[in-house]
């Protein structure tokens, strides 16, 4: 079963999304801020990342670019979440290096099929 | 002469003019005089040469002794002075000589000159039978008795003379009192007013004829001017009492502008401030709201699968009530959200181009659960061959989202229908939404739009609803230079009628990438709405504001710029046609009556250049919109309105939309 990793430091929101993930079948490991999300995309090779972009010690912008940069994770499919409607942030998060983005709150049933999409696209690797 | 006074004048005058009268007459007399003691003279002498020679020629046919001393008995005539008696061969005969006198006989050969000569000397031939006898020489005394005559002559004019002359002057000077004293009377009246300017001297009116008509002139011409001279001096008066009035008026103005403009800008600050406490609460507040509703939302939606999952109905139920309410909540909060960025100017457009038909299908499905909640049912109209439209899709799904369930909400057991089609002028396409609800009244239409304020309070009891829907939609279609308009019958049903630009610019960011002198020439590029270029320092303006009055100026100039437009300022018309040299903006908002170059001269101005002509202006004005005045700038201007007539939505979207068509109309002339 595919392995998700979240990235989210809102406990709330961290719980309901990783429980409601798990009772789909998918493995999810968790990480709370951007530093511990690399760390995590490291040890943990997951198949996508879903990546809150406000977040401690490193922003999930940051947190982007340099998992981007790591050659072994770096073809990670990441599925940016952010709580601002904001057409600019869409921009800033693509530019960062992200696949798709999505709002929050989460809507399940879309990000579930951006989830699925992405995990189809992501067993190809990226030209 | 010229130097001297008038009276002496006239006296030296008098006095030469009867010198030369009497030196004329004088010289007239001594000449007639002079003329008839000749001619007396040469009288007596003729008169002594026949006696002389009757008594001579007998003997001088005689030669006889008698000859010698024959003229002796002439010393008793007093006229002659000498006598000379010669032969026919020129030899003395004899000779006579008064006493005292110097031999005066001429010489033999002195005789032939003398025989004409006629000055008081007779020379004559004695004849006889034409026989030459002799010739008798006569001389008269003329020296003593000329000399007498012609002093007692002189004597007499002399004194003619002198006495003429006291009489001369003595007239002169009586007649001084008569001409020379009224005018110099008037000089020094003259003289003295030109010094001292007073005009109220009179001339004493004593002389009469034409020296009285002058005095009465003068003393005519004296009183106008006198008159004149206090009028002036009245009105000057009264001028300097008006420009002191005008003055205190002005500066009272001045400081009561100030207070005003102070009042003003100090009341347009504190709503501009509480504005934005308000938008930044409400902000604030709406994130810290939706943060917990996230969470109620998400643990009812995995409490629902788990009771689903278990059967429990009854249990389902009610987390099926949580949830909806938690919604309802959801959106309240982003709809108030939505709001405050739209009045803060923060909300921001995504442009994309995207198919109309597969957007207006998504739309379709997500509003159709709540069409069938009361049993309504959806029609749908869209040609499959309508085409893309470039524009932010997702605030188009939230208008029609909007529109829709508004129309499900008031519609029970009808029929809901969305149509699109394209607009004939081939730039617009129009979505209309209609229903057979309950419909509207035109009282209720007019409060639609307004944030906040559902159709009456009855309604929003019975239908729920926050109102703000209508109102996000409308600022949504503005915004993209659309426009919402309805229809509607109360009992029968309601129309909304939003229509679209088909090419949608980003007025937010749509200027800052545009050279200016590429505006006007028409080669502007289309703008790759993806990638919008930070704005540049030395952005160009989107609005030329020519308005006199600083308040107003201000208000509307702050009204555009938190719209987000770039705006610059012009005091008049003058001041405008200087911006317009240097930059070409994309609207001109133009007051018409103002100082140096008012709007209509503006206007007028504005036709000299194409690149001018080509900016839509559009005219707010304090002046009743006359029929007069519509004609003047008919086909010249985008608009003209009424000052205070038209909510600033209003004003604003219709500036809008006409820079839209006027970009739109520019890039179609490209392609």
């Amino acid at each position: 079963m595919p392995k998700i990793l979240l990235v989210e430091d809102n406990e709330m929101n961290r719980d309901m999304l990783s429980r409601r993930l798990e009772k789909r079948g998918y493995t999810v490991v968790l990480a709370v801020d951007g530093a511990a999300g690399i760390a995590q995309a490291k040890a943990e090779k997951p198949d996508l990342i879903l990546m809150d972009m406000s977040l401690p010690v490193i922003d999930g912008w940051e947190a982007t670019k340099q998992i981007r940069a790591d050659a072994e994770i770096a073809a990670t499919p990441i599925i940016a979440l952010t709580a601002h409607a904001m057409s600019s942030d869409r921009e800033k998060c693509l530019a960062a290096g992200c696949d798709d983005f999505d709002t929050k709150p989460v809507e399940l049933p879309r990000l579930l099929a951006k989830i699925e999409e992405m995990l189809k696209k992501g067993k190809t690797p990226p030209a | 002469m010229k130097g001297l006074p008038f009276r002496w004048k006239l006296t030296l005058l008098i006095a030469l003019i009867s010198g030369v009268t009497l030196a004329l007459a004088f010289v007239g007399l001594y000449v007639n005089d002079l003329y008839q003691f000749r001619s007396d003279i040469e009288r007596r002498l003729e008169t002594t040469r026949s006696e002389l020679q009757q008594r001579i020629t007998p003997l001088l046919e005689q030669n006889s002794p008698e000859l010698k001393g024959s003229l002796q008995f002439l010393a008793n005539d007093s006229l002659t002075e000498g006598a000379a008696l010669y032969s026919s061969d020129k030899h003395l005969l004899d000779e006579y000589r008064r006493f005292g006198s110097a031999p005066i006989s001429p010489s033999s050969t002195q005789i032939g000159e003398l025989l004409n000569s006629n000055n008081g000397i007779i020379l004559t031939t004695i004849r006889k039978n034409g026989h030459e006898l002799g010739y008798l020489y006569l001389k008269a005394e003329l020296t003593e008795n000329e000399r007498t005559r012609f002093s007692n002559l002189l004597r007499g004019a002399g004194i003619i003379f002198v006495i003429s002359s006291l009489i001369a002057l003595i007239a002169g000077y009586r007649l001084q009192g008569t001409i020379s004293e009224p005018i110099t009377q008037l000089v020094d009246a003259a003289r003295y007013i030109s010094e001292e300017r007073d005009y109220s001297v009179r001339v004493p009116q004593h002389a009469t004829g034409e020296i009285g008509e002058l005095i009465a002139s003068f003393n005519f011409m004296l009183g106008t001017i006198e008159q004149r001279t206090s009028e002036m001096a009245l009105a000057r008066e009264n001028l300097h009492v008006s420009n002191l009035q005008l003055e205190d008026a002005n500066r009272t103005l001045e400081v009561r502008v100030e207070e005003r403009t102070r009042d003003y800008r100090e009341a347009v600050k504190a709503a501009d401030e509480a504005n934005k406490a308000k938008s930044g609460f409400l902000a604030k507040m709406s994130h810290e709201l939706r943060t917990p509703l996230n969470a109620i939302i998400g643990y009812s939606e995995i409490l629902l699968e788990d009771a689903t999952d278990e059967g429990n109905k009854a249990v389902a139920s009610d987390l099926d009530k949580i949830l909806s309410a938690a919604r309802y909540l959801l959106g309240l909060i982003n709809d108030v959200l939505d709001i405050s960025k739209i009045e803060a100017g923060k909300m921001e457009l995504y442009i994309e181009t995207f198919d109309i038909q597969k957007l207006i299908q998504e739309v379709a499905s997500t509003v159709q659960p709540l069409v069938g909640k009361k049993n309504n049912t959806l029609y749908l109209d869209c040609p499959a061959e309508i085409g893309d439209m470039q524009a932010d899709s997702t605030k188009i799904r939230q208008m029609l989202f909007n529109l829709l369930s508004n129309a499900s909400k008031f519609t029970e057991k009808g029929g809901i229908t969305l149509s699109v089609a394209r607009d004939p002028d081939g730039l617009h396409v129009i979505m209309k939404v209609s229903d057979t609800g309950i419909g509207m009244t035109p009282e209720q239409i007019g409060k639609l739009f307004k944030a906040f304020s559902q159709a009456d309070a009855s309604t929003a009891s019975k239908f729920g609803g926050t109102g703000l829907g209508l109102a996000i939609s409308l600022q949504f279609a503005r915004m993209m230079g659309g426009n919402i308009t309805v229809e509607s019958t109360p009992g029968v049903g309601t129309t909304f009628i939003v229509r679209m630009p088909l090419q949608v610019q980003d007025i937010t960011h749509r200027l800052v990438e545009v050279d200016p002198a590429k505006i006007s020439i028409g080669t502007r590029p289309p703008i790759a709405l993806s990638k919008l270029a930070p704005p540049p320092d030395h952005s160009p303006c989107d609005v030329l504001l020519v308005e006199d009055d600083p308040p107003t100026r201000d208000m509307m100039a702050r009204i555009l710029e938190r719209e987000g437009w770039k705006v610059r300022t012009a005091n008049n018309g003058q001041h405008a046609i200087d911006v317009l040299e240097q930059v070409i903006p994309a609207t001109v908002i133009l007051d018409l009556k103002m100082p140096i170059m008012n709007g209509f001269q503006f206007i007028d101005h504005v036709q000299t250049k194409a690149e001018w002509r080509q900016v839509p202006i559009f005219v707010f004005t304090s002046m009743d919109i006359t029929q007069d005045i519509r004609e003047r700038l008919a086909g010249r201007t985008a608009g003209i309105f009424q000052k205070g007539d038209h909510s600033r939505d209003d004003i604003i979207h219709h500036v809008q939309e006409a820079v839209q068509a006027h970009l739109t109309a520019q890039k179609n002339k490209q392609t």
